[in-house]
């Protein structure tokens, strides 16, 4: 069964500029991607039915949930929505578990036992509010939207830039939300992590205007979006199977070769996120054996960047051209002689590849 | 002095009770309207009823005489019959209410404001509708605040005497507080019952403080980060 659609078309005087869109989505999971103020927490707002400044019109499936051009709105305690907003996510007044079951539609059966489980809430439940790390009460925030039955999930990730591992631990379970629930969700974020494994289609904002609507790719692997990064913070996501666990080291399969980073958690035969930063990236004409780092890709130039002080290389690998990107210094990039379409190896060592979920 | 100590001190503590109780609940609700709303003539509204907690109270009871006097707005020959309130104990309620009014709300807004409006926005998104998110969200989370907002009101109302007294005189047995009490015996010289009155009034009044103190310090905090 096909996910109702989402139809969007509003505009909304913002302090310094209009947030204006035009939209028709239908899948999954659609990512709000965007500068910080660029517009995104208003627009899930207005989605949500919380900003009534908004003018135009929002349906959802066959329901027309604002429709200003008919006086028309439904106010959002009838659009059986779930909203995580970026903080004060609880009532600091209940118990983890009042807090689960506080909802219109909420009930102490077996959804929550489930929610329980695959959010692991058994030990909070008892806890008060005040007792819960970030991270938990963002599960519990969570847990209380879904248990709600919703028909919609907004949730607005955080910008907490200055812990990404931290940020990261969220990811697992939206990916089991996401798997279990065939519920449509909005997701504002900041992490090209949680972009790649958890969104079907992207929404890009710039002070109010859809800048791109695409695929997580299009907007991660345009080369604005990396010039935009500072240096060394880029990051390669790979998805990639676990084939072997050995003492130290975990074997992993990545589009037709094999790759080795250090002992992960993971189940054999589980696909799991990785992040592999460009400035760790080698290139090289040949590929060697008479080197420590113990991966080694086959790849193709597709395009070069070199109007910063240091290079970037865009590679699709030879097996299912999927785009990595390399930083290397512009002298390195003379040297080699590199030009576009050229073949390469990427070589990396082990331990640049981490886990993300 | 034809009054017992106790009576007067029982009629002051229910007229303060009753007064209090009066003036709660608008209270309440306008401080819940100046704590969330924005709307034209917002300060101006909140001016207008802070008014009794900064004029003399003898000016609020002049201008409240005025209002239900015969000829007044709220008098008999606008309104076609006598509220009779002048000069009986329903005048000490209405000019206890009225003085205590301003304090209740200041202190009722601070305690809304206390609590971040974005819970009330979830409470929405959970499927209630803004008076049900007000009752579960809003109010138990300042309910503190809101006891504490009428305990002030209420110690307001014990020792409110220049606005009573130009509305409901001092009759001894009728309309005579605490207050209007003390200064009887002092005018007229019984040191020995004046000296008795301070001492309830400083017992009664340090009660009140000290539980609104209490109550306003919350255990938890009405936000979480």
């Amino acid at each position: 069964m096909k996910p109702p659609s989402l139809s969007i078309a509003i505009e909304l005087a913002l302090k310094s500029f209009r947030l204006e869109l035009n939209l028709e989505f239908q899948g999954n999971v659609l990512g709000v991607w965007g500068p910080s103020g660029a517009g995104k927490s208003s627009l899930i707002e207005v989605i949500a039915g919380l900003n009534r400044q908004a003018k135009g019109r929002i349906a959802f499936g066959d329901i027309c949930w604002q429709d200003s051009a008919q006086g028309q709105f439904i106010a959002p305690e009838r659009r059986r929505i779930g909203y995580v907003p970026q903080a004060q996510w609880l009532f600091p007044h209940r118990s983890v578990i009042d807090n689960l079951l506080f909802g219109a539609h909420s009930t102490r059966g077996p959804l929550l036992e489930e929610l329980c489980t695959l959010l692991e809430l058994t030990p909070l439940l008892d806890r008060s509010v005040q007792q819960l790390s970030g991270g938990e009460k963002q599960r519990v925030a969570l847990g209380r939207a879904l248990n709600n039955q919703p028909r919609l999930l907004l949730l607005d990730e955080p910008i907490t830039a200055l812990d990404i591992s931290l940020r990261r631990k969220i990811l697992p379970y939206l990916l089991a939300i996401k798997a279990r629930f065939q519920l449509p969700i909005i997701l504002i974020t900041h992490d090209p992590v949680e972009l790649v494994a958890l969104c079907d289609r992207v929404v890009q904002l710039e002070q109010g205007s859809l800048r791109h609507y695409g695929s997580p790719a299009d907007i991660l692997n345009a080369p604005e979006y990396y010039l935009s990064k500072q240096r060394s913070d880029f990051e390669n996501i790979l998805h990639a199977e676990v084939i072997e666990h050995s003492a130290h080291n975990t074997r992993l399969h990545y589009q037709g070769t094999t790759l080795l980073m250090p002992k992960a958690s993971a189940a054999l035969g589980e696909r799991i996120y990785l992040s592999l930063p460009a400035r760790e990236l080698i290139i090289a004409r040949q590929p060697s054996d008479q080197l420590s780092a113990r991966n080694q890709i086959p790849a193709r130039i597709v395009q070069q960047h070199l109007d910063r002080p240091v290079a970037l290389l865009e590679l699709a690998t030879e097996c299912q051209h999927s785009t990595l990107f390399a930083e290397i210094t512009l002298d390195a990039s003379q040297q080699l002689k590199l030009k576009i379409d050229d073949p390469v190896w990427i070589i990396f060592k082990s331990s640049s590849l981490t886990a993300c979920s | 002095m034809t009054d017992s100590l106790l009576a007067i001190s029982l009629r002051t503590l229910l007229w303060a009770l009753g007064s209090t109780l009066l003036a709660f609940f608008p209270a309440i609700a306008l401080a819940y309207l100046l704590a969330r709303r924005d709307f034209f003539a917002k300060r101006c509204l909140s001016a207008l009823f802070s008014l009794p907690a900064v004029l003399p109270p003898t000016a609020v009871g002049y201008l409240l005489l005025r209002l239900l006097a015969d000829q007044g707005l709220l008098g008999r020959e606008n309104l076609g019959f006598d509220v009779a309130i002048l000069f009986t104990w329903k005048a000490i309620l209405l000019a206890c209410s009225v003085m205590a009014f301003p304090l209740i709300v200041r202190t009722a807004r601070i305690s809304f404001e206390a609590v971040d409006p974005q819970l009330e926005r979830i409470g929405r998104s959970l499927g209630y509708p803004p008076w049900q998110c007000f009752y579960k969200i809003t109010l138990p989370l300042a309910a503190r605040g809101l006891f504490a907002a009428a305990i002030l009101g209420f110690t307001r109302a014990m020792g409110e005497f220049g606005a009573s007294i130009m509305i409901a005189g001092n009759i001894p047995g009728r309309t005579q507080t605490i207050a209007s009490a003390l200064y009887s015996a002092q005018q007229s010289g019984h040191d020995t019952q004046a000296m008795q009155l301070l001492l309830l009034a400083l017992f009664l009044g340090f009660v009140a403080v000290y539980s609104a103190e209490y109550l306003a310090r919350p255990k938890t905090s009405a936000t979480n980060p």
